[in-house]
């Protein structure tokens, strides 16, 4: 399982399947066939963003969006998917409120890119309110759990102590205050990278909101976000300790 | 006959990333050499011969977009033509276009997802 959820509905099978096997590659997914199965979904599920068809034959997609957007607000992503010379009603959709409109045939490497980016500005949103970082967990499990099927776990529980151990030296770096700016940007950098990839998802959430705050120059609002990417950190350091088999004795 | 293994070269700056790289690819029988900054890449790949590159856009000295134009002006013909896949935390700040201009072959967003970065490793190297 992936960290991400996406709701795919799609009534052409063929089409439908392509989508599993792109989004499949970075998120987890449901699937469905028909709109209004994907619409009892919705009231019991919920996702990060759904890519419908305009074109399913038993449900219009506006019915849908409402209820999606009444269910979930801004916490998901609703995209449609045009079919191949429906672009003249592009605008109108548009306007009923969807996030996007990617027309068909689609193209695998922009659509995948397209999907990332959404979830990224989605992302970046939910940054401007540390509630919503603190909704996010310490450590995804299932990225770990990637991890260690790709390697091994003793290999995978030493890259996790070589990280704190390097989080612990950058900090100490940024409490030396006698670093460069460029410098301190470029350890929060590296610690947004590795956090991200090791699924310590509070750590890359708070490196990420710090980061964008030093490159726009706000200097209040940087300092305090570096005391809550440090409280992540020792959040994570306390996590582990607390979970020995998960990290190794 | 057991296949030679294939050689990638990792340009990052990175030693989490470096040492994690290592033991996927190593698991999937891939040998792997790491550079941190894109002067070294140009110096190893001036030694040896390496079937792929890895490569971190954001890295001191020589970011990876220069060390890729700098191999892509490189005389022989096996080291200039060599697979380069750029790695990039701010992927968003440019496109598919600008990275095939930049001279890369593939880009691969951070945070890594290694079940991502195999299938392009292989999509590339078969």
């Amino acid at each position: 399982m992936k960290s991400k959820n996406i709701l795919i509905v799609e009534n052409k099978e063929q089409e439908r399947k392509l989508f599993e096997y792109l989004i499949g590659q970075l998120y987890s997914f449901s699937s469905f066939g028909s709109g209004q199965d994907a619409l009892s979904y919705i009231t019991q599920q919920s996702a990060h963003l759904v890519l419908i068809s305009l074109q399913l034959p038993d449900l219009a997609p506006i019915l849908f969006l409402q209820n999606a957007k009444k269910i979930w607000g801004k916490s998901c992503l609703v995209v449609a998917v045009a079919a191949n010379g429906d672009e003249a009603n592009v605008p109108y959709f548009k306007s009923q409120g969807f996030d996007e409109i990617l027309a068909k045939p689609i193209r695998p490497k922009e659509f995948i890119l397209k999907i990332q980016s959404l979830l990224t500005l989605q992302e970046n949103e939910a940054l401007n309110s540390p509630t919503l970082i603190e909704t996010l967990p310490i450590l995804n499990f299932d990225i770990y759990q990637q991890l260690v099927r790709l390697s091994s776990k003793k290999v995978i529980d030493q890259v996790y102590i070589d990280f704190l151990q390097e989080c612990t030296f950058l900090f100490q770096l940024l409490d030396s205050k006698s670093i460069p700016f460029e410098e301190i940007l470029r350890s929060i950098h590296t610690i947004k990278g590795n956090s991200g990839t090791l699924g310590a998802e509070k750590i890359y959430a708070a490196a990420k909101c710090s980061e964008s705050l030093g490159r726009q120059q706000k200097s209040i609002e940087f300092a305090e976000s570096l005391h809550y990417l440090k409280a992540t950190f020792v959040e994570l350091e306390e996590f582990l300790r607390k979970n020995p088999n998960l990290y190794g004795a | 006959m057991a296949r030679e293994k294939m050689k990638i070269l990792v340009g990052e700056d990175s030693s989490i990333i470096i040492n994690l790289t290592k033991s996927v690819l190593a698991f999937e029988n891939y040998s792997m050499k790491a550079a941190r900054n894109g002067k070294q890449v140009l110096d190893m790949l001036a030694e040896e011969d390496f079937d792929l590159i890895l490569m971190d856009i954001t890295m001191p000295q020589m970011d990876g977009i220069q060390c890729t134009k700098e191999i892509r002006k490189l005389t022989d013909p096996k080291k200039n033509s060599i697979p380069i896949i750029a790695i990039s935390g701010n992927a968003a700040n440019h496109t598919p276009e600008d990275f095939r201009k930049f001279g890369f072959d593939d880009f691969i967003q951070k945070p890594l997802n290694y079940d991502l970065v195999l299938a392009t490793v292989k999509k590339i190297l078969s």
